[in-house]
Protein backbone atom coordinates (compact mmCIF):
# COMPACT_ATOMS: atom_id res chain seq x y z
CA UNK A 1 0.00 0.00 0.00
CA UNK A 2 1.08 3.58 -0.76
CA UNK A 3 0.80 5.11 2.78
CA UNK A 4 2.31 2.20 4.84
CA UNK A 5 5.99 3.38 2.84
CA UNK A 6 7.21 6.50 4.08
CA UNK A 7 8.27 8.94 1.39
CA UNK A 8 12.22 8.91 1.56
CA UNK A 9 12.08 12.76 1.89
CA UNK A 10 9.88 13.06 4.62
CA UNK A 11 11.93 10.58 6.75
CA UNK A 12 15.04 12.20 6.13
CA UNK A 13 13.93 15.70 7.04
CA UNK A 14 14.86 17.18 10.36
CA UNK A 15 13.23 20.38 11.87
CA UNK A 16 15.59 23.43 11.75
CA UNK A 17 16.00 24.11 15.46
CA UNK A 18 17.28 27.34 15.92
CA UNK A 19 20.55 27.63 17.78
CA UNK A 20 19.65 28.91 20.71
CA UNK A 21 20.28 27.10 23.81
CA UNK A 22 16.86 28.40 26.01
CA UNK A 23 14.55 27.96 23.04
CA UNK A 24 13.27 24.44 24.46
CA UNK A 25 12.88 25.53 27.98
CA UNK A 26 10.80 28.88 26.20
CA UNK A 27 8.34 26.49 24.09
CA UNK A 28 7.72 24.69 27.53
CA UNK A 29 7.24 27.73 29.57
CA UNK A 30 4.92 29.58 26.62
CA UNK A 31 2.83 26.23 26.74
CA UNK A 32 2.83 26.33 30.48
CA UNK A 33 1.49 30.38 30.23
CA UNK A 34 -0.69 29.46 28.08
CA UNK A 35 -2.48 26.27 30.22
CA UNK A 36 -1.90 29.14 33.34
CA UNK A 37 -3.94 31.49 31.56
CA UNK A 38 -7.61 29.23 31.13
CA UNK A 39 -10.62 30.03 33.68
CA UNK A 40 -10.11 26.71 35.12
CA UNK A 41 -6.94 26.18 35.74
CA UNK A 42 -6.62 29.88 37.39
CA UNK A 43 -9.08 29.01 39.58
CA UNK A 44 -7.49 25.69 40.48
CA UNK A 45 -3.95 27.75 40.83
CA UNK A 46 -5.84 30.05 43.29
CA UNK A 47 -7.69 27.21 45.39
CA UNK A 48 -4.37 25.87 45.56
CA UNK A 49 -2.85 29.04 46.75
CA UNK A 50 -5.33 29.79 49.45
CA UNK A 51 -5.67 26.18 50.64
CA UNK A 52 -1.72 25.64 51.34
CA UNK A 53 -1.31 25.18 54.66
CA UNK A 54 1.43 27.73 55.20
CA UNK A 55 -0.88 30.49 53.57
CA UNK A 56 -4.34 29.67 54.46
CA UNK A 57 -4.21 30.68 58.20
CA UNK A 58 -2.78 34.40 57.33
CA UNK A 59 -5.30 34.28 54.55
CA UNK A 60 -7.95 33.03 56.88
CA UNK A 61 -7.44 35.44 59.32
CA UNK A 62 -7.34 38.30 57.18
CA UNK A 63 -10.66 37.47 55.19
CA UNK A 64 -12.19 37.38 59.12
CA UNK A 65 -10.47 40.52 59.93
CA UNK A 66 -11.71 42.25 56.49
CA UNK A 67 -15.21 41.06 57.20
CA UNK A 68 -15.19 41.67 60.58
CA UNK A 69 -14.17 45.45 60.22
CA UNK A 70 -16.51 45.56 56.65
CA UNK A 71 -19.55 44.92 58.75
CA UNK A 72 -18.82 46.97 61.63
CA UNK A 73 -18.44 49.99 59.47
CA UNK A 74 -21.16 49.47 57.40
CA UNK A 75 -23.30 49.03 60.51
CA UNK A 76 -22.10 52.10 62.10
CA UNK A 77 -22.85 53.71 58.90
CA UNK A 78 -26.80 52.24 58.96
CA UNK A 79 -26.84 52.90 63.00
CA UNK A 80 -26.20 56.55 62.72
CA UNK A 81 -28.42 57.12 59.82
CA UNK A 82 -31.42 55.16 61.07
CA UNK A 83 -30.89 57.32 64.12
CA UNK A 84 -30.55 60.50 62.34
CA UNK A 85 -33.75 60.10 60.21
CA UNK A 86 -35.93 59.06 63.76
CA UNK A 87 -34.99 62.04 64.86
CA UNK A 88 -36.18 64.04 61.58
CA UNK A 89 -39.10 62.03 62.27
CA UNK A 90 -39.59 63.26 65.95
CA UNK A 91 -39.48 66.70 64.25
CA UNK A 92 -42.14 66.40 61.81
CA UNK A 93 -44.17 63.98 64.47
CA UNK A 94 -44.35 66.80 66.70
CA UNK A 95 -45.21 69.77 64.03
CA UNK A 96 -48.48 70.21 62.56
CA UNK A 97 -47.44 71.86 59.71
CA UNK A 98 -45.21 68.97 59.12
CA UNK A 99 -48.23 66.96 58.78
CA UNK A 100 -50.65 69.19 56.43
CA UNK A 101 -48.91 67.43 53.08
CA UNK A 102 -49.86 64.07 54.17
CA UNK A 103 -53.49 64.86 55.90
CA UNK A 104 -54.12 67.16 52.60
CA UNK A 105 -53.19 64.40 49.94
CA UNK A 106 -56.03 61.93 51.85
CA UNK A 107 -58.12 64.46 52.32
CA UNK A 108 -58.12 65.73 48.51
CA UNK A 109 -58.26 61.51 47.91
CA UNK A 110 -61.87 61.92 49.46
CA UNK B 1 -9.59 20.59 42.77
CA UNK B 2 -13.77 20.00 44.18
CA UNK B 3 -12.62 19.26 47.73
CA UNK B 4 -11.06 22.60 47.52
CA UNK B 5 -13.62 24.24 46.13
CA UNK B 6 -16.05 22.71 48.51
CA UNK B 7 -13.38 24.17 51.69
CA UNK B 8 -13.32 27.90 49.90
CA UNK B 9 -17.39 27.84 49.91
CA UNK B 10 -17.87 26.69 53.22
CA UNK B 11 -15.25 29.22 54.05
CA UNK B 12 -17.21 32.04 52.08
CA UNK B 13 -20.65 30.82 53.93
CA UNK B 14 -19.02 31.30 57.20
CA UNK B 15 -17.95 34.47 56.05
CA UNK B 16 -20.59 36.11 55.39
CA UNK B 17 -22.84 34.79 58.35
CA UNK B 18 -19.92 36.60 60.16
CA UNK B 19 -20.70 39.28 58.46
CA UNK B 20 -24.41 39.53 59.06
CA UNK B 21 -23.69 38.59 62.81
CA UNK B 22 -21.37 41.51 63.19
CA UNK B 23 -24.22 43.93 61.26
CA UNK B 24 -26.89 42.79 63.18
CA UNK B 25 -25.22 43.20 66.85
CA UNK B 26 -24.17 46.58 65.57
CA UNK B 27 -27.60 47.57 64.56
CA UNK B 28 -29.69 46.03 67.34
CA UNK B 29 -30.96 48.79 69.40
CA UNK B 30 -31.70 50.84 65.93
CA UNK B 31 -33.76 47.77 65.23
CA UNK B 32 -35.62 47.19 68.53
CA UNK B 33 -35.96 51.16 68.25
CA UNK B 34 -37.85 50.48 65.17
CA UNK B 35 -40.13 47.80 66.11
CA UNK B 36 -41.26 49.88 68.87
CA UNK B 37 -44.48 52.21 69.06
CA UNK B 38 -42.83 55.50 68.87
CA UNK B 39 -39.31 54.78 67.20
CA UNK B 40 -39.04 58.45 67.18
CA UNK B 41 -39.49 58.67 71.02
CA UNK B 42 -36.47 55.91 71.24
CA UNK B 43 -34.35 58.60 69.27
CA UNK B 44 -35.34 60.90 72.19
CA UNK B 45 -34.34 58.80 74.81
CA UNK B 46 -30.74 57.80 73.32
CA UNK B 47 -30.47 61.27 72.02
CA UNK B 48 -30.90 63.04 75.26
CA UNK B 49 -29.85 59.81 78.00
CA UNK B 50 -33.72 60.26 79.39
CA UNK B 51 -34.12 57.73 82.37
CA UNK B 52 -37.44 55.41 82.33
CA UNK B 53 -39.55 57.85 84.49
CA UNK B 54 -38.64 60.73 82.02
CA UNK B 55 -39.23 58.67 79.04
CA UNK B 56 -43.25 57.60 80.23
CA UNK B 57 -43.92 61.08 81.37
CA UNK B 58 -42.90 62.16 77.67
CA UNK B 59 -44.58 59.34 76.01
CA UNK B 60 -47.77 60.33 77.31
CA UNK B 61 -47.19 64.14 76.73
CA UNK B 62 -46.54 63.01 73.02
CA UNK B 63 -49.69 60.82 72.94
CA UNK B 64 -51.79 64.30 74.39
CA UNK B 65 -49.90 66.38 71.54
CA UNK B 66 -50.52 64.01 68.92
CA UNK B 67 -54.42 64.26 69.02
CA UNK B 68 -54.15 68.53 69.26
CA UNK B 69 -51.49 67.95 66.38
CA UNK B 70 -54.20 66.33 63.98
CA UNK B 71 -56.79 68.39 64.78
CA UNK B 72 -54.61 71.52 64.20
CA UNK B 73 -53.13 70.14 61.04
CA UNK B 74 -56.84 69.79 59.80
CA UNK B 75 -57.72 73.14 60.28
CA UNK B 76 -54.45 74.40 58.88
CA UNK B 77 -55.26 72.15 55.70
CA UNK B 78 -58.45 73.63 55.58
CA UNK B 79 -57.88 77.07 55.31
CA UNK B 80 -55.02 76.41 53.13
CA UNK B 81 -57.79 74.66 50.45
CA UNK B 82 -59.93 78.14 51.62
CA UNK B 83 -56.49 80.40 50.42
CA UNK B 84 -56.11 78.50 46.95
CA UNK B 85 -59.59 78.51 45.75
CA UNK B 86 -59.90 82.21 46.87
CA UNK B 87 -56.40 82.73 44.75
CA UNK B 88 -57.87 80.64 41.98
CA UNK B 89 -60.89 82.56 41.63
CA UNK B 90 -59.74 86.15 42.46
CA UNK B 91 -57.78 87.44 39.65
CA UNK B 92 -56.26 90.74 41.58
CA UNK B 93 -55.35 91.08 45.17
CA UNK B 94 -58.95 91.59 47.18
CA UNK B 95 -59.96 91.74 50.81
CA UNK B 96 -61.28 87.86 50.32
CA UNK B 97 -57.75 87.26 49.74
CA UNK B 98 -56.55 89.20 52.46
CA UNK B 99 -58.90 87.39 54.65
CA UNK B 100 -58.03 83.89 53.30
CA UNK B 101 -54.12 84.56 53.34
CA UNK B 102 -54.44 86.12 56.91
CA UNK B 103 -56.42 82.95 58.15
CA UNK B 104 -53.81 80.78 56.86
CA UNK B 105 -51.17 82.58 58.70
CA UNK B 106 -53.21 82.99 61.95
CA UNK B 107 -53.50 79.00 61.63
CA UNK B 108 -49.89 78.55 60.74
CA UNK B 109 -49.18 80.43 63.66
CA UNK B 110 -51.71 78.62 66.40
CA UNK B 111 -49.50 75.60 65.07
CA UNK B 112 -46.53 76.75 65.24
CA UNK B 113 -47.72 78.11 68.93
CA UNK B 114 -48.61 74.43 69.90
CA UNK B 115 -45.22 73.16 68.77
CA UNK B 116 -43.41 75.26 70.97
CA UNK B 117 -45.79 74.75 73.79
CA UNK B 118 -44.95 70.84 74.05
CA UNK B 119 -41.22 71.57 73.28
CA UNK B 120 -41.22 73.24 76.65
CA UNK B 121 -43.39 71.10 78.33
CA UNK B 122 -40.91 68.23 77.15
CA UNK B 123 -37.94 69.92 78.14
CA UNK B 124 -39.12 70.79 81.35
CA UNK B 125 -39.18 67.25 81.98
CA UNK B 126 -34.89 66.68 81.01
CA UNK B 127 -32.07 67.52 82.86
CA UNK B 128 -31.15 70.92 82.18
CA UNK B 129 -28.13 70.57 79.76
CA UNK B 130 -30.17 68.09 77.88
CA UNK B 131 -33.17 70.32 77.75
CA UNK B 132 -30.84 73.39 76.59
CA UNK B 133 -29.96 70.60 73.50
CA UNK B 134 -33.63 69.46 72.62
CA UNK B 135 -34.66 72.75 72.40
CA UNK B 136 -31.95 74.16 70.08
CA UNK B 137 -32.87 71.09 68.02
CA UNK B 138 -36.37 71.55 67.56
CA UNK B 139 -36.08 75.47 66.75
CA UNK B 140 -33.31 74.40 63.92
CA UNK B 141 -35.60 71.82 62.61
CA UNK B 142 -38.88 73.67 62.87
CA UNK B 143 -38.65 77.02 63.27
CA UNK B 144 -35.75 78.24 61.29
CA UNK B 145 -37.13 79.31 58.12
CA UNK B 146 -33.82 79.44 55.92
CA UNK B 147 -34.15 76.63 53.78
CA UNK B 148 -32.97 77.18 50.10
CA UNK B 149 -34.04 74.45 47.95
CA UNK B 150 -31.14 73.69 45.46
CA UNK B 151 -29.77 71.08 42.94
CA UNK B 152 -26.43 69.74 43.30
CA UNK B 153 -24.00 69.10 40.94
CA UNK B 154 -24.46 65.43 41.04
CA UNK B 155 -28.08 66.46 40.16
CA UNK B 156 -29.20 65.72 43.79
CA UNK B 157 -32.01 67.92 45.50
CA UNK B 158 -30.78 69.22 48.45
CA UNK B 159 -32.44 71.76 51.28
CA UNK B 160 -30.02 73.86 52.22
CA UNK B 161 -29.93 75.78 55.49
CA UNK B 162 -29.21 79.43 55.15
CA UNK B 163 -27.98 79.98 58.36
CA UNK B 164 -27.96 83.94 57.84
CA UNK B 165 -31.30 83.54 56.92
CA UNK B 166 -32.50 82.59 60.53
CA UNK B 167 -33.11 84.71 63.22
CA UNK B 168 -30.31 83.95 66.39
CA UNK B 169 -31.55 80.85 67.27
CA UNK B 170 -29.14 80.39 70.33
CA UNK B 171 -29.76 83.03 72.76
CA UNK B 172 -33.77 84.12 71.95
CA UNK B 173 -35.08 80.72 73.02
CA UNK B 174 -32.73 80.25 75.73
CA UNK B 175 -33.04 83.51 77.16
CA UNK B 176 -36.97 83.36 77.35
CA UNK B 177 -37.08 79.70 79.39
CA UNK B 178 -35.02 81.91 82.08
Amino acid sequence: MKDEKPIPELEEWKIDLPEDPHFHSAVWREIAMRDATSPANRLRDILDHLLIPRLAIPAASVAILVVFLGASLHGLRNREKAWENLGLVYSSAIDPISHTGAISSSLSDH
Amino acid sequence: MVKNLVIVSLSLALLSCLYGGVYSWITADTARAMQSDYPELEWLRREYELSDGQFSEIRKMHEEHDIVCRELCRDLVATQKDLESVISTHPQISTEVQEALAAWTRQRNRCREATLSHMYEVSSVMKDDAASRYRESIFRHLIVPGKMPHIGKNGEFHEELIEHAAPDSSGSLNSDDD
